[in-house]
């Protein structure tokens, strides 16, 4: 019975403290694991976006022709609930009867600032003549330019506008 | 009693090592079924392509056919993958090219006896998916993606009857 009891207190597993303290940072360690993992998945905002209250119109367009090139009157209006800081204008002076076509050429308008039912008029100088307008407007968030991709417009022409 | 086995750090010494040496068999056999991730911006490539938005057509009726793309969106797409399907099979062909953010661009596909136009006009129905180019997280290599057919795919030919 003695001999026994001898060998019972020889079992020794580490200490109580030696225990939690390997405890405790095994768990902060896999916890820090996992939020290093699933943090990559949830970041946001990198891609800025537009807010979904922006709204542009086209609200009188026409073109006059000049000796060497010709010139689109566009006036735009903010109908939307947001300022926007200037607009895209995509242009097709070349004549398809495919619906397929899209209009190609560029024309950017500076930095503004146009308020909601505002409107702001433009002079674009083109050659030949315009078929099809699209009016891409934008935002200027954080330095930064972001197209609002939710308002884009785009129309044909008609020929009482003297374009085509 | 005269029975003996290991001595207690023998035994400890064993456990350990058996443990890291399964995990890092598990964690070898694990990784080879997880893609490498792209990332674009800083984020997953596959989150920045719920960001892309687009318009694309394509107009058949040339000889080069001509591709159209509106890049409506703030994403600048890399590259478009033609997917054509014909009968029960399908092909995958890429542009080549990519388009700026708030750009229109036009591209000619090529006469008809080139490979791309030639696949389109055999086709039942062509799907253009945008693809993104992104870096390999942790690395400097860069790697296309392929967005997603289903949210992101724009059909611009579909043959009729």
């Amino acid at each position: 019975m003695k001999y026994h009891k001898s060998i019972k207190n020889k079992k020794r597993a580490i200490s109580e403290l030696i225990a939690y303290v390997l405890l405790i940072s095994l768990a902060i360690s896999l916890s820090s694991v996992v939020f290093l993992w699933l943090k990559f998945y949830v970041q946001q905002g990198t891609v800025q976006t537009c807010p979904d209250g922006v709204s542009v119109i086209i609200k009188d367009y026409s073109c006059s022709q000049g000796a060497f090139t010709n010139t689109l009157n566009l006036t735009i209006q903010n109908k939307g609930l947001f300022t926007i800081n200037g607009t895209v204008v995509f242009y097709e002076t070349s004549f398809s009867n495919n619906e397929n076509t899209l209009p190609t050429n560029r024309w950017e308008s500076p930095n503004m600032l146009l308020n909601p039912s505002n409107y702001s008029a433009f002079s674009i100088s083109y050659t030949g003549h315009v078929y099809k307008i699209a009016v891409l407007p934008f935002r200027i968030e954080k330095g930064k330019k972001v197209f609002c991709d939710k308002a884009v417009i785009m129309q044909k022409t008609s020929s009482e506008s003297n374009c085509i | 009693m005269k029975k003996k086995g290991v001595s207690q750090l023998i035994a400890t010494v064993l456990l350990i090592a058996l443990v890291i040496v399964i995990a890092a068999v598990i964690f070898f056999w694990v990784r080879g079924f997880v893609s490498e991730q792209i990332e674009k911006f800083g984020k997953p490539a596959e989150q920045v392509c719920d960001e892309i938005s687009f318009d694309a057509t394509l107009n058949t009726e040339t000889d080069p056919m001509t591709f159209y793309v509106f890049n409506k969106g703030n994403v600048p797409i890399s590259d478009f993958s033609f997917k054509t399907y014909s009968g029960g099979n399908s092909q995958v062909i890429a542009l080549g090219s990519g388009v700026a953010a708030g750009t229109v661009q036009t591209f000619s596909l090529g006469t008809s006896d080139q490979e791309l136009p030639q696949a389109i006009l055999n086709a039942d129905r062509v799907i253009v998916i945008p693809d993104l180019k992104g870096f390999v997280k942790g690395t400097s290599k860069i790697k296309s993606i392929n967005c997603d057919e289903n949210s992101l795919g724009k059909l611009v030919y579909e043959r009729e009857g």
